[in-house]
């Protein structure tokens, strides 16, 4: 139980660690919050054409990831 | 969500976990270059969250994801920007 809590600790130290060495610093296009989202036309794993124009009047959420199969 | 992985690896991707919302592919990079998500010299978009408001503006940028705890950062950040649960 001790040991496994500890592994879990070193594996969460080393992951803290791997992030700093590795910080994501994307090419700055200056968008901030208030500005109109760059629109989209971008089709789905759900077999549909998503548009980002289509979706007005919704809150929408856009979340970018590195690679699939990778942990999400 | 969305990466610059093809349609292939994500519809695989979203089958394998089951995923209730879809996971969108540009693999040309157009519009995660529109975003600015990709860093320079790598190939593969970092992970940020974009929340667009009803108006299309952006409401937030979040820079910080955990992967572990996305679902429910978002859903947290749902409920600051007082967006209404279905």
């Amino acid at each position: 139980m001790m040991k496994t809590f500890v592994m879990s600790a070193v594996f969460g130290i080393a992951t803290a660690t791997m992030c700093a060495q590795t910080p994501q610093t994307p090419a700055d296009t200056g968008l901030e919050v208030g500005d109109p989202a760059p629109n989209f036309e971008l089709k789905g794993s759900d077999g549909k054409t998503w548009r980002l124009s289509d979706l007005k009047g919704k809150t929408v959420v856009l979340a970018w990831f590195p690679k699939a199969f990778t942990g999400g | 969500m969305a990466s610059v992985d093809t349609l292939e690896d994500n519809t695989k991707f979203a089958q394998m976990h089951e995923a209730d919302f879809p996971i969108l592919a540009d693999p040309d990079k157009r519009v995660a270059t529109a975003y600015g998500v990709i860093p320079a010299g790598r190939q593969t978009a970092a992970r940020w969250t974009f929340y667009v408001g009803p108006d299309g503006k952006i409401l937030f940028i979040d820079k910080q994801v955990r992967a572990a705890t996305a679902g429910e950062g978002i859903a947290a950040k749902l409920g600051e920007l007082n967006v209404k649960r279905r």
